[in-house]
């Protein structure tokens, strides 16, 4: 079978290689990848970030959606036919996240990847796709999707007429507010952009900011408010931004911290954790558990994913520069 | 009635007037104050760096205990004599915190303790536990509110949960006395050895010299088999944030009190995420927290607040300069009246 890979030596040095398709054993099950789907971290790991560098040649990217075409002997929830998606760490179950959980995420300097024809999973390591998504679609949801649904569903826990500041239109951003909206809640979101933010009205955006025209957007969105502030922020961007949102949420507010774009290190203004009473909580994916739950309700809200692009197999580097480039609006998905 | 005003940022220029002493109006409680605490937030008010724009002049303190001397024609909850306590934020009965709760401090947005008499709200009082004297019972609205909103509603603390405290101010000692009473492993880090034996005394289980080990975080990790320990209370600020989001657990939670050693500085907000942290900044608490407190303080009366020093209320300015030397261990408490 062919499979894409890295040694973390930038985009360009992707290989496509040949090796020996893989077997179900007892607990296993094999999946005929349909689609993978792009997120920033893929990029890290390929270009080699900090701890994202593999030592040993990895097979890249965390989110696949396919078939099962064949099962080891002791499977029992699983049969061929069955579309599933793999989950992102696929030792956490259930419950809090432990170290022992977070061990050999797919696609990252420990483990391999979906950028393959065929990859094997232990039973327990994937979920059932929602019915109502096409396996491109599907692709989407393991790592932006359950992100968005971790922050909003189980951390920030958005209630009807809440108010959500989102920032940008990348997968979890979007992700974020098809949720929030579905909940009842008000999405409010950010970009650079004024197509984009067009866009966004269409998929429910209460109210927008263009962070060019308004550097100091901040301000824009206590106006909004009534100089209250948001209810929740989900803050994609990280780095000094944090002290942006820190402005935006309001007194008792909280913000779901998922930012690694602006850098690893910044000048946190950690005095105004305090003032403002606000709780942060980081988020790392999600349970299958939770995976589950959303399954659930993308179903019963009928929620799409926001595709901005299919790519073909072979056109794998453009889509990473694509996804690079922070032009795209919501996921960018390869089909195998 | 003798009160302190801050007419001029600066402690030196801390005047002390006389001042009308002040009527109850028809819902109000009005209070013979006997003592009160200092927090750091006091000594910047004082300074003028909590709020450079502070309305003046304004009695300082927001912490004091004292009985009730008179009640105003519909006030219900309260009779001449009972021991009462004002809260933090007289506005913050309950629920969460809101802007229009938070701008009803004490010492700050209105006047504070350090004055003779005060009159409040009947809703803005609790009562004081009974095993706690008037100077002990002032040691409680901000410090040992704040450890207890970090540790049981921020946070929700098991017996076998870890904790650590940085320090050993105010917030810090209550914290490991309340995190200690309830059968949690506890670590204190210090600058000082003989501080440490102190906090040992409280129920400090592993004490860590941060001057000797500036690997405190190591430390812990070494200490915990590598996980790290469950709670965090950090009142350090952006110098010691980092090295507490390093020592606390995959999923962790850390309670944020404090700027002690900056409000700003350079922090690797990643590892909220990595280790899916959970960051909570604790603004003092309601008075509903406040009674739930007092029934876990009289439920448990061993624990009894660690007072350093008590000053005269001719000493103030003492008080004040002891409390910017930092050599305290615990709460510094401030007689109000006569001598």
């Amino acid at each position: 079978m062919k499979v894409f890979k890295t040694f973390g030596d930038g985009i360009d040095s992707l290989k496509l290689v040949e090796v020996e398709t893989p077997k179900a054993e007892a607990n296993e099950i094999l999946v005929k990848i349909k689609a993978v789907s792009l997120n920033y971290r893929d990029l890290l790991v390929i270009n080699g970030t900090a701890n994202w560098k593999t030592k040993e040649a990895r097979i890249p990217v965390s989110d696949g959606a396919g078939e099962v075409v064949e099962v080891g002997e002791a499977v029992t929830k699983l049969k061929p036919g069955d579309r599933v998606a793999g989950i992102f760490l696929p030792k956490w179950l259930d419950g809090d996240l432990t170290v022992e959980k977070y061990e050999m995420p797919l696609g990252g300097a420990a483990a391999d990847g979906v950028l393959a024809e065929y990859v094997v999973f232990d039973e327990n390591a994937v979920v059932k796709i929602p019915q109502n998504l096409s396996l491109e679609e599907a692709a989407t949801l393991p790592v932006a999707a359950i992100t968005a649904w971790h922050a909003i569903a189980r951390r920030s826990r958005v209630q009807a007429g809440e108010t959500v500041l989102i920032q940008g239109t990348g997968g979890v951003s979007l992700f974020a507010l098809q949720f929030v909206k579905a909940f009842g809640g008000k999405p409010f979101v950010i970009s650079s952009s004024d197509e984009k933010l067009e866009r966004v009205k269409t998929l429910g955006a209460a109210a927008t900011v263009n962070y060019k025209t308004f550097p100091d957007w901040e301000k824009k969105i206590l106006e909004l408010t009534g100089g209250k502030g948001v209810d929740h922020v989900i803050e994609v961007v990280g780095g000094e931004n944090l002290n942006r949102s820190l402005e935006a949420v309001k007194l008792g507010g909280t913000i779901s911290f998922i930012g690694l774009i602006a850098g690893l290190s910044a000048p946190i203004n950690t005095y105004q954790f305090v003032l403002k009473n606000v709780t942060i909580h980081g988020i790392e994916t999600g349970s299958r558990e939770m995976f589950k739950d959303m399954n659930r309700f993308i179903e019963k809200h009928e929620i799409k994913p926001a595709i901005d692009k299919i790519c073909a197999f072979d056109e794998i580097k453009e889509a990473l520069r694509y996804l690079e480039s922070g032009n795209h609006f919501g996921k960018i998905v390869v089909k195998m | 009635m003798k009160a302190y005003e801050i007419q001029e940022f600066g402690v030196e220029n801390l005047a002390l007037v006389e001042r009308e002493a002040p009527q109850p109006k028809e819902t109000e409680v009005l209070i013979k104050i006997h003592a009160t605490s200092l927090n750091y937030r006091d000594l910047m008010m004082v300074k003028g760096e909590y709020n450079p724009k502070l309305k003046l002049p304004l009695v300082p303190f927001s912490d004091g205990a004292g009985e009730v001397v008179a009640v105003g024609g519909v006030v219900t909850k309260w009779n001449v004599g009972d021991r009462v306590i004002p809260i933090f934020m007289q506005g913050w009965l309950e629920g969460d915190v809101d802007i229009q709760k938070a701008r009803t401090a004490l010492g700050g947005d209105l006047d504070g303790c350090l004055r003779e008499y005060a009159a409040f709200d009947e809703n803005g009082l609790v009562k004081i536990p009974d095993h706690l004297s008037y100077e002990e019972a002032a040691t409680l609205p901000c410090a040992a509110l704040t450890a207890y909103h970090a540790l049981f509603v921020s946070g929700c603390l098991k017996p076998d949960d870890s904790v650590l405290v940085i320090g050993t101010g105010g917030v810090s000692i209550f914290a490991l006395q309340m995190a200690s009473v309830y059968g949690c492993r506890t670590f204190v880090i210090s600058s000082s050895d003989e501080k440490l034996q102190r906090a040992k005394e409280l129920g400090g289980d592993e004490l860590i010299n941060y001057r000797e080990r500036e690997d405190w975080d190591r430390v812990i990790l070494d200490l915990t088999e590598k996980r790290g320990v469950d709670t965090v209370v950090e009142v350090g600020g952006a110098g010691t944030l980092q090295k507490s989001m390093n020592a606390v657990r995959m999923g962790g939670h850390i309670a944020i009190i404090g700027a002690l050693s900056g409000g700003k500085g350079e922090l690797s907000p990643v590892t909220i995420l990595m280790k899916s942290i959970k960051l909570h900044g604790i603004f003092v608490g309601s008075r509903q927290m406040f009674e739930q407190m007092n029934q876990m303080l009289c439920q448990r009366t061993q624990l009894k607040p660690v007072i350093d020093r008590v000053f005269e209320f001719s000493e103030v300015k003492d008080a004040l300069k002891y409390m910017e030397s930092a050599s305290h261990f615990g709460k510094i408490v401030v007689k109000v009246g006569q001598e």
